[in-house]
């Protein structure tokens, strides 16, 4: 290690940097809540907050792809920054191998990103345009490693080999490669410090089906040689269903229900749930119709100003008296999965498209 | 057989680039018939929206120009009427929605009020009479408090909302022809449903046929009728929709459905297409997909020579060399997904 590695007492973290074995628990994350401020007035004065996360649990093991889904505003890219620290929680435990990770001084979150990666949604944006891909890649090394500069090179070299570039790639930059590329160029920059956890922030949401696939298939891959656990956050319920083991469903800041993937799209109990998998298009046209069609009245409700009791309510067929004065947690009620609703109640909504397997 | 009422033939569209001339749309041929909903699929560059932009003559020119083709409405050909002319049939004959609904209203006039012009630009109608007929139209395309919308500015109103205005515009005039260019691509799934199904409503109303360009297939197997399936600024295929997802005869079309995650279906893998799109810069020689080609194998005659779009089989068409082949392709692709895409039940 070099002399600017992090000042952390080596016995306290000795276990950090240790690969887990697969099963273990390695993130809890407890009751975490990222307000934003808003401000106005001349005094720029706080005036109010969103709530983009309000108050959210789950956790997840090594191996294991938990999916954080939902539409627009949920909460969901919120959660995965608030997590690696991008973002400062405003309140809530972020546990990594059980450390507290939520509270520690900026310096020493460093000694916890060499384990925690993120790959965001835009490969236009999220790559230095005048860095060369080798440099690009090969920087978390310069800062967090004290490998030789040769050593880096072979790294990277290694490194664009298994996200499916060549070497010779390295010495281009950015803007030379199509979107599906960049992509890859984000996971091999992702991988170079050989992490235990990935957070994938809608990370085939830009590209075309056809490269979508691959990308797809390189993180499966990626995650059985690594022994990966990965935060897959998206809005496509297809791709989740496919590459999650685990799904958590966001609406307006909190889980509103979460369970093993099976549970989820065969036995969804929360009313939101059921009418996301309704509303998705399966691309097959001998199953039109084949499902229960449940359309939503009305729009989101802005997280600054989110609805009393259940979120949900104010789009919900289901909703009564209660849901407007007391609000549901995420509690069994008596199903094999934890549900955020009153009127729990199981429905198979997929049914007639999902053949039995 | 009833007459198209769009007959696109033999359009070519290119662009002037300082790169050099790139052919966005190659001698593209479809038609739409009365009645009916087109799905119109392919990724990004493949000229699915650049072929609708030269109908509705808003390609700019320059850097644009149509070199070649026909492009008949009810027998009309567009590209030789003057603006004047063209401006009367679109919009009023011709319907568009369009993917980004901020950009395409005015940001500065009243929603109502932009609803209303489009109908006074194309007939004379009273002020007050214009005026109920766009709260109507906004009622039925579901927008709630229709009178208090009718004043309100874009800005005032959400995504869904705003495309729901655009929807009302679009069928203002009942057009014989509605255009979607992506029209739900920026929403939100719950909210692409109530869209869609306003859609399918203004379509009964008016009983448009309608054009929905996508990249979505599941969009396309839950809306169209038939298919136009394009690549490279070409078309590959063209079917109804049921031949297009369950016997497809071009591999690129089977290479699209077996790189769909499914919402309906476990997947062993997904089985994507290798390679990048191409460049329309640069398009490969012969058939535009062979370097991404399973089936081609790198054959000479699809490096070489450019597959026509010909019949095989029931209304159905598919511009590759070796179609004879892809019974036994989809075999191999079937047993790679763990799932059947050929099938013969109904």
């Amino acid at each position: 290690m070099s002399a600017e590695s992090p000042a952390i007492p080596a016995a306290e973290h000795s276990d950090l940097h240790d690969r887990p074995a697969t099963g273990e628990t390695i993130l809890e994350v407890a009751d975490l809540v990222k307000h934003f401020p808003i401000r106005g007035g001349i005094a720029k004065r706080q005036v109010g907050s969103v709530k983009a996360v309000d108050g959210i649990s789950f956790d997840l093991k090594a191996g294991e792809t938990l999916g954080l889904v939902g539409e627009s505003g949920c909460g969901k890219s919120t959660t995965g920054r608030s997590i690696i620290r991008l973002l400062d929680p405003t309140s809530g435990s972020v546990k990594f191998k059980g450390h507290e990770m939520a509270t520690l001084p900026r310096r020493q979150v460093r000694d916890f990103r060499r384990e925690v990666q993120i790959v965001f949604q835009d490969p236009y944006a999220s790559l230095n345009p005048r860095l060369t891909v080798r440099n690009i890649v090969g920087e978390p090394m310069k800062i967090f490693t004290d490998l030789s500069t040769k050593a880096r090179r072979e790294r990277v070299s290694d490194l664009l080999a298994r996200v499916g570039l060549s070497p010779e790639h390295g010495n281009r930059f950015p803007h030379e490669f199509s979107g599906g590329q960049r992509q890859r160029i984000g996971i091999a920059r992702a991988l170079a410090l050989n992490p235990q956890m990935l957070v994938l922030d809608e990370p085939v949401s830009a590209l075309d089906v056809s490269i979508q696939a691959q990308v797809v298939n390189l993180l499966a891959e990626l995650q059985d040689e690594f022994g990966l656990a990965y935060l897959f956050i998206a809005h496509d319920l297809s791709v989740i269903r496919h590459i999650c083991d685990r799904v958590a469903v966001m609406y307006l800041g909190k889980i509103v229900e979460i369970g093993e993937r099976k549970q989820i799209f065969r036995n969804p109990t929360h009313p939101y749930t059921q009418a996301l998998l309704s509303a998705v298009p399966v691309p097959d046209p001998r199953k039109r119709g084949a499902r229960k069609r449940i359309v939503l009245t009305g729009d989101v409700p802005s997280p600054a100003n989110p609805p009393s009791g259940c979120r949900f309510r104010t789009r919900c067929w289901k909703a009564e008296d209660k849901c407007a004065a007391e609000e549901p947690l995420l509690e069994p009620r008596g199903f094999d999965h934890p549900s955020a609703c009153h009127f729990a109640e199981a429905d198979p909504v997929l049914e007639g498209t999902v053949p039995d397997r | 057989m009833t007459e198209p009422i769009l007959s696109i033939r033999d359009l070519v569209t290119e662009f002037a680039t300082p790169d050099g001339t790139v052919h966005a749309v190659d001698h593209v041929s479809y038609d739409v018939y009365p009645g009916e909903t087109l799905g119109v699929v392919g990724e990004s560059g493949s000229g699915k929206s650049v072929t609708v932009m030269s109908v509705l003559g808003l390609i700019p020119q320059p850097p644009g120009k149509i070199s070649n083709g026909e492009i008949l409405f009810e027998g009309r050909d567009l590209l030789r009427l003057s603006n004047a002319q063209l401006r009367k049939v679109r919009g009023k004959d011709i319907g568009m929605v369009f993917q980004d609904p901020m950009t395409s209203l005015n940001p500065v006039l009243k929603v109502g009020h932009q609803i209303a012009e489009a109908m006074q630009v194309h007939a004379d109608v009273p002020d007050d009479k214009a005026r109920l007929r766009t709260i109507e139209l906004l009622e039925l395309v579901g927008v709630p408090n229709a009178e208090a919308r009718y004043d309100q500015y874009p800005h005032e109103y959400s995504g869904g909302m705003r495309q729901r205005g655009m929807i009302a515009m679009a069928i203002a005039n009942e057009p014989k022809l509605l255009i979607a260019d992506e029209p739900t691509t920026a929403l939100d799934v719950t909210i692409q449903a109530q869209v869609l199904e306003v859609l399918s409503k203004a379509k009964e109303e008016t009983n448009a046929a309608t054009i929905l360009i996508t990249h979505d297939l599941g969009l396309i197997a839950e809306m169209a009728d038939r298919v136009v399936v394009m690549y490279g600024g070409r078309v590959v295929e063209t079917g109804d929709v049921d031949t297009i997802f369950h016997e497809p005869r071009h591999p690129y079309t089977l290479g699209l459905i077996s790189s769909l995650p499914r919402l309906d279906q476990d997947l062993e893998r997904l089985v994507p297409i290798e390679g990048q799109p191409p460049s329309l810069i640069n398009l490969p020689s012969g058939c535009a997909f062979h370097p991404r080609c399973h089936l081609g194998q790198g054959r000479e005659r699809c490096r070489t020579e450019s597959p026509p779009l010909v019949e095989v089989g029931t209304a159905h068409r598919s511009a590759c060399h070796f179609t004879d082949e892809m019974g036994r392709e989809i075999a191999l692709i079937e047993s790679e997904m763990g799932t059947a895409i050929e099938g013969v039940d109904q």
